[in-house]
């Protein structure tokens, strides 16, 4: 059926997508296969290249709000969507907190430096990275590596060589409050990809914003505190 | 002292104090926008890599898959091309010339015969390319190319094309052809005279015509004008002579063919051509790459995190091993294991434990990757078992299968899951071996067996290159029914109704058969007769006979032409690249009405040539001994010898080129002892096969795959026995051979 060339191989190859797939029933090997073809109507992660941009929902975070949680959050924001999302804790291992979102994505970071993402699709599998206070300090340089799934799934690693400038004092406004905070920037630059990410820390050194690199087909996110002073 | 609990808290559940809907998700878009290359190697209209009629030096990437369409005048050719290595490309094409019989005396009225007959003339054909040098700095890029080397010759050529790239967006092309690509301006016959064509019954290889006969040089360039269009000129030399001097379909009235083209997406590109100075042209090119990771487009849940355990000197209380003897603690645990990886789509068939060690059966069904089902468990495991288990053993099983045995060591996913080269790492620490032994307490789980499974749904059926019809369809509506009684016993249906299609229509022409059984030939009869069709209902049982041996029986109807009782043995370690099987099938032809019957019409055997005369039954001891064999790269070899449907004897050989991902693109060929006379059109049984797996659709993961063998002949020589659940393909994916490959999805 790849071979029809009056209607279109993508039409084709969604009709052969339609065909095995099963509308009913309780076989779950199939039904698995439904949603896969609904997702190629909906999904922005379309293989066939949708570059509409979903308009992100303001999430109406308040003050009040927060204050009714019982567990410390944060807020996530993906810059290529503009998809937001809370995230909370969900497992710490060797010095790696993981957090998670409702829609079942989670980051993990090391002192709030993010070392992995899983369910993205093209996540960061993982990173070496500096410590929080190697980035809190202008001048300091090192190096990054990081890991992703490339070709046929295979781990590809990237090479950076970053260093830290400052930026300057800046009040940041998350959720109704000010904050006062330090802004360094991390320039990092390797074979295939630069980034530079930013980092507001406040005095004695709490990480209260950061806007960090994922990857290259997932871009930057933005990670602010909210909880605590 | 651990008491072990019910645990039902998810990942979703533990994540924090949902209070409300404004939780909303990410919606993440991140599919990555191409970066513009510099200039991608090109298609022309036979759908190789070239310039508009004539080939170029060039490449495409590794692992591409391409299907082009070009029509100009009364020419129209749809060709599936695959990249198969770096260097080596291959090419089936679907060619059509409109107006074939137009010098004809018969023309346009009376009755023609011969290779007049045809009013279109359908011609299927293979190439093959192997590019002998790179493009380096100061030389170019150098192909060989074999145009149509086992058809019936009509698009037969030779050629060596060289290409460079003299600015970045200029390229230039020259080259040498034989055959059609000889066909005009020739400079001499530096290989001697080419030999007449001899046609025969198609499908045998040409290879005394092989570059003998005139030469001719072609040549082109190539100039990318934007971002997305590109001008190609070129000078052709081949000269139609069968189209436009022999045959008179088109008037070709020059040498020079131009073009414009557009890349409309990354992989779709469409061009517009002024073709011979008379005709004009459109191509169209849609190129995939199954070589593109799947997992980077997946959107899936995240995994669990690992739990790590507290140290036995901060929590010696949690180390402990009193918890087994405490009672029901084995299913309480398997339980909440199977809570957690219920949302992954993996069924816990069964958990044995010792107060180190586990030793976990699973049911992989949503997963295309059978590692990243693994990882998923492991992390489970870690959630849910008590400290002192050290060693989880993880077999994948597949319809009562166990394929292997995964042994991890906790400790080494406790310190590897945030390791800059976690996979590497675990699949270094991780064994993978035979199983047969469970450990105790290892009863199934009652929530799993007995279990009725099934579906409705639409159905395709294509036949491709029908004769004169490139592709015939019928659809309709399938039911499909699966009772597990037991690990590896099974009861299996399904029946289906046709609702619309063509594959009623008769074909034009039902050659003779020879003194062959209708085995295949017949499926005609089949589809007009069985519009309602018990398609088939199978007693399967699967079992293992040593740890590195599984075996099969299934009794009934096992497809639409054929039932009996089909028997298989397999050796396959968990560990090797090699393995052996033997299969013995004793099958009774099917009736074409698609009921239990196994009486044969005498229509059935209707051809063009003899009136509907056949046995009224037709039984057949069918079988062979198979030798398999994965190479590096994912490529992997099948040798099957023995005896086929029709009685004959012979082998088949098949290669594939299998992606992690789950796409799978190769060729298999059969002979056996049918003569190619008695065989018909095609001489031998052969054709690619193409595999797609769904998840590459949606970017949901999903196990469902969609299988089509090409055939550009289907005759009745060297048909083989189609019966669901061959071991071989079962039980491979969760072997060491093929986890290794797609190991870096164990933490994803």
């Amino acid at each position: 059926m790849i071979l029809i060339p009056k209607s279109g191989l993508r039409t084709s190859l969604a009709l052969i997508a339609v065909l095995s797939l099963s509308a009913c029933g309780n076989d779950p090997e199939k039904q698995a296969s439904m949603t896969s073809v609904v997702g190629l109507v909906k999904s922005p992660l379309s293989v066939f290249g949708a570059k509409k941009k979903v308009a992100p929902q303001p999430l109406g975070l308040t003050r009040d709000l927060l204050n009714t949680l019982d567990t410390p959050v944060d807020l996530l924001t993906v810059e290529s969507s503009g998809g937001q999302a809370l995230i909370a804790q969900v497992g710490s291992n060797q010095g790696v907190e993981t957090w998670g979102s409702a829609d079942e994505k989670t980051f993990s970071f090391r002192q709030g430096i993010l070392v992995a993402t899983r369910g993205l699709g093209p996540d960061l599998m993982s990173a070496t990275v500096p410590a929080a206070a190697q980035l809190a300090k202008a001048g300091s340089s090192f190096t990054r590596v990081q890991t992703y799934l490339g070709d046929e799934d295979q781990p590809v690693t990237m090479r950076f060589d970053c260093q830290v400038s400052l930026i300057g004092r800046e009040s940041v406004t998350i959720v109704e409050r000010n904050y006062s905070a330090t802004h360094l920037r991390e320039t990092c630059t390797g074979d295939r990809a630069q980034f530079a990410n930013d980092y507001w820390f406040q005095s004695g050194g709490k990480l209260r914003q950061s806007r960090q690199w994922i990857g290259k087909n997932a871009g930057y996110l933005t990670i602010q505190r909210l909880s605590g002073a | 002292m651990v008491a072990i609990s019910t645990n039902r808290s998810d990942l979703r559940k533990a994540r924090m104090g949902t209070r409300g809907a404004w939780l909303i998700p990410v919606a993440l878009a991140l599919w990555g926008a191409p970066a513009a290359a510099e200039m991608r190697p090109t298609l022309n209209f036979y759908g190789a890599t070239g310039l508009i009629d004539m080939p170029s030096g060039e490449a495409q990437p590794d692992g591409q898959l391409s299907v082009s369409t070009a029509r100009f005048g009364t020419n129209s050719r749809t060709t599936l091309s695959f990249q198969v290595t770096p260097r080596l490309s291959a090419s089936f094409r679907f060619a059509s010339i409109r107006d074939w019989n137009k010098n004809s005396a018969c023309y346009p009225t009376k009755t023609c015969t011969g290779q007049d007959r045809f009013e279109t003339y359908y011609d299927r054909s293979f190439d093959l390319r192997y590019q002998v040098f790179r493009e380096s700095r100061y030389l170019p890029s150098v192909t060989i190319g074999l145009q149509d080397f086992a058809g019936t010759g009509l698009l037969s050529g030779e050629y060596v094309a060289a290409t460079k790239a003299v600015l970045p967006n200029l390229k230039v092309t020259a080259g040498l052809g034989w055959g059609r690509l000889g066909s005009y301006g020739s400079i001499g016959s530096p290989f001697g005279a080419r030999p007449a064509t001899v046609i025969g019954f198609g499908g045998d290889f040409n290879a005394k015509q092989w570059f003998r006969g005139p030469a001719a040089p072609f040549g082109g360039i190539e100039w990318k004008a934007g971002d997305a269009w590109t001008l190609k000129a070129e000078y052709s030399s081949d000269i139609y002579t069968e189209e436009d001097a022999n045959r008179g379909t088109f008037r070709r009235k020059s040498p020079f063919n131009l073009g414009i083209e557009y890349q409309a997406s990354e992989n779709l590109r469409v061009g517009g051509y002024f073709m011979s100075g008379s005709e004009v042209g459109i191509a169209a090119h849609y190129v995939i790459n199954p070589k593109l990771g799947v997992a980077r487009g997946l959107n899936e849940r995240a995994p669990n995190p690992i739990a790590p355990r507290p140290s036995r000197k901060a929590d010696p209380g949690s180390w402990t091993t009193d918890w087994v003897t405490q009672e029901n603690a084995g299913p309480i645990l398997r339980d909440n294991i199977a809570n957690r990886l219920a949302a992954d789509g993996i069924v816990v068939e069964s958990l044995g434990l010792t107060a180190t060690t586990a030793q976990i059966r699973i049911r992989n069904v949503r997963y295309d990757s059978g590692a990243q089902a693994i990882g998923r468990t492991a992390r489970a495991m870690s959630q849910t078992l008590p400290a002192s288990v050290e060693v989880f053993e993880i077999v994948p099983v597949v319809n009562g299968l166990a394929a292997s045995k995964v042994t991890l060591r906790r400790t080494d996913l406790e310190s590897l899951e945030f390791s800059p080269d976690a996979a590497a790492q675990m699949r270094d620490k991780a064994a993978i071996g035979d199983v047969m032994a469970q450990l105790p307490g290892a009863e199934v789980n009652p929530a799993v067996y007995p279990a009725f499974v099934w579906s409705v749904g639409p159905y395709g059926r294509f036949r491709l290159f029908d004769q004169k019809e490139p592709m015939k369809l019928d659809v309709g509506v399938r039911a499909e029914g699966r009772y597990e009684l037991r690990p590896g016993l099974t009861i299996e249906g399904s029946v289906a109704q046709k609702i619309a299609g063509n594959l009623n229509k008769r074909p034009s022409e039902i050659p003779e058969r020879m003194r062959l059984q209708p085995v295949r030939s017949a499926v005609y009869y089949y589809d007009r007769d069985g519009t309602t069709a018990l398609e088939k209902l199978t007693v399967n049982w699967n079992s293992k006979l040593s740890p590195s041996i599984y075996s099969r029986v299934s009794l009934g109807y096992f497809e639409r032409m054929f039932g009996g009782i089909s028997t298989e043995v397999l050796w396959k370690p968990a560990g090797s690249r090699l393995a052996f099987g033997a299969e013995v099938n004793y099958v009774k032809q099917r009736s074409p009405d698609g009921g239990f019957g196994f009486k044969l019409p005498g229509s059935m055997y209707q051809t063009d040539v003899n009136p509907a005369s056949g046995p009224a039954s037709y039984s057949v001891v069918t079988g062979n001994v198979s030798a398999y064999y994965e190479l590096a790269q994912g490529f992997h070899v099948q040798l099957d010898v023995g005896r086929y449907l029709a009685g004959d004897v012979g082998a088949t050989l098949s290669v594939n080129r299998e992606f992690a991902n789950g796409w799978k693109v190769g060729a298999f060929a059969t002979k056996t002892n049918v003569s190619a006379k008695d065989f018909g059109s095609g001489s031998f049984d052969k054709g690619i096969r193409i595999e797609v797996p769904m998840t590459w659709f949606g970017g949901k993961p999903t196990r469902q795959t969609s299988r089509q063998d090409i055939r550009p002949f289907g005759r009745d020589g060297g048909a083989r026995l189609s019966v669901d659940n061959r071991l071989y393909g079962q039980i491979r994916e969760y072997q060491a051979p093929v986890l290794n490959q797609q190991f870096g999805r164990f933490w994803k």
